[in-house]
């Protein structure tokens, strides 16, 4: 038999490096990071962050405001809930179940009441968004061509804090569940009735405020942005999946889970794999799909992710059952 | 010169390729342990298969119960699907697959497991609760774990030390995992008061 052992001996040595490399930064934990969160405070019920930095939360009744600057400001005895932050983090909203309130990041101090306001709203740098059951037939209410409005349906309206009028954006059904994304300046509509998303763009410049939509195959509930590329959330069959827009069409991520559970850092989706048993993995989600777990959470760790938020590129909030955890990634 | 001494030493390199190959094989067996499953029973980082011939990937619809988040690829005919979210030991769970395959089928598929943890943690779980000296001892999940204290007066370090002395005599550690002290009302001093006690 002629053997070519010089053939031979080049493979096997280069087996051999790949095989003991391999397994040498295994052994000394260089394919993966590890780090540690800190607990920033337990009994958190909700938090909320800006898209430059300014985050929001409560705890025990108190309002902790994190200022970009590095500056926290409390407010005591806060009892509402539904908090969201406008784009830069100037503008505050939340709700008392009645009326929806407009507060100032700076001052603390509430700029704006609105009276028999349904369910979430959003604060804007420009106004605010707000549901009412009611229609409001005031004659600063105008519709989506600028005209008085004076519908009794439910509605979306959108308050622009310059000149105080309020468009009338659009007629909300009980099936349908609207979200703000500031990343990405869009709205999306979904309807579960008619199986169906419609993403709009957001321009508060002009009365009509909606404008490009997209239609989307399926019901769409929420949205974030990596870079370049637009995540979705779509509910079928009571789970939540992942997807991303590519080109107009969706493309299925391979995972299932609420989007708020996830945030994005370098171009990715990232979720928190808390399967393991003495460690919370993390993993990215790119346009390729799943990728291999490359950061590993150690020491005290937090359990049942209900919402990450964003600080900054690397910097992240993690609101868990056992309190809220910052975590460098 | 490596090459040249090989070349010159024809058993050495049988023996090196020999030590390549066996390495290739355990690291191959190593990989498909820690990915292989579909069996009744499963726990920590085990994944679920189920075969799902000529899937088209974007058209799975996975439900699960009770609900859990989970991860999944596609390989070939294979849907393996891991959980990425904290499953409740000695608890059944249901996946249930539809997709369309490649004619155009709309086809479904499922399966269940029963999950349970693994180790000494499994023993704390399944255990209603370990009396300590003045407190109850549980375990509510993996990572959560519990000290009940029912006698009236009792120091709380003095709970946490020995809850973490139970901690570590099976075999975890308690800086990696959460440990909460709850009273009583008795424990607390603002419970009922005793109807014998004597009207002053």
């Amino acid at each position: 038999m002629n053997i070519d052992l010089k053939k031979i001996s080049i493979l096997s040595v280069g087996l051999v490096v790949i095989v003991v490399l391999w397994i040498l930064l295994g052994r000394l934990g260089l394919t993966t990071k590890e780090i540690s969160p800190r607990l920033v405070s337990e009994n958190v019920s909700e938090i909320t962050s800006s898209e430059n930095g300014v985050s929001a939360y409560t705890s025990n009744n108190n309002l902790h405001l994190l200022l970009n600057s590095g500056e926290e400001k409390i407010v005591n005895n806060f009892t509402l809930f539904g908090l969201g932050l406008s784009q830069s983090g100037s503008y505050l909203s939340a709700s008392d179940g009645d009326s929806c309130q407009i507060i100032s990041a700076s001052s603390a101090e509430v700029v704006r009441l609105e009276e028999r306001c349904s369910s979430v709203m959003w604060a804007s740098d420009n106004g605010y968004y707000f549901f009412r059951d009611n229609g409001d037939s005031s004659e600063d209410t105008v519709d989506a061509y600028g005209e008085p409005s004076d519908s009794e349906d439910s509605y979306l309206f959108f308050t622009n804090l310059q000149d105080n009028k309020t468009s009338s954006l659009l007629e909300v059904s009980i099936d349908n569940q609207v979200s703000i994304d500031w990343t990405t300046k869009k709205m999306l509509i979904a309807s579960y009735l008619q199986d169906a998303s419609t993403l709009c763009s957001i321009d508060e410049s002009n009365y009509t405020v909606i404008k490009d939509c997209l239609e989307i195959d399926g019901v769409a509930t929420a949205i974030k942005q990596a870079d370049k590329t637009t995540f979705l959330e779509l509910n079928k069959s009571s789970n939540a999946f992942l997807a991303k827009i590519d080109n107009g069409n969706i493309k299925m991520l391979g995972a299932s889970t609420d989007i708020e559970k996830t945030n994005s850092t370098k171009g990715a989706l990232f979720i928190f794999d808390e399967s393991s048993p003495n460690k919370t993995s993390f993993l990215s989600l790119n346009a390729d799909g799943k990728k291999a777990p490359k950061t590993n959470i150690t020491g005290k760790r937090f359990h049942g992710v209900k919402k990450v938020v964003k600080v900054n590129e690397s910097k992240f909030l993690v609101l868990a059952e056992n309190g809220l955890w910052e975590v460098e990634l | 010169m490596i090459l040249e001494k090989l070349r010159n030493n024809p058993r050495l390199t049988i023996q090196l390729f020999a030590v390549a190959i066996v390495l290739l094989v355990f690291s191959t067996v190593l990989n498909s342990n820690k990915n292989n499953s579909g069996t009744d029973t499963f726990s920590g980082q085990k994944n679920i298969t189920l075969k799902v011939p000529k899937a088209v990937p974007d058209s799975l619809i996975i439900s699960t119960s009770p609900i859990f988040d989970l991860t999944y690829s596609v390989d070939g005919e294979l849907l393996t699907i891991k959980p990425i979210s904290l499953l409740k030991h000695q608890s059944e769970y249901v996946i249930n697959v539809k997709y369309r395959d490649a004619n155009g089928q709309d086809l479904e598929a499922s399966t269940g497991f029963l999950y349970e943890e693994s180790g000494k943690v499994a023993d704390l779980l399944e255990s209603n609760s370990i009396h300590g000296s003045v407190f109850d001892f549980s375990a509510e999940n993996r990572y959560t774990f519990l000290a009940y204290v029912t006698i009236p007066d009792t120091n709380e370090e003095d709970v946490r030390k020995e809850a973490e002395d139970i901690l570590r005599s099976y075999g975890i550690d308690p800086n990696s995992v959460e440990l909460k002290i709850e009273y009583s009302r008795s424990a607390r001093g603002d419970g009922v008061e005793d109807p014998f006690s004597p009207v002053l």
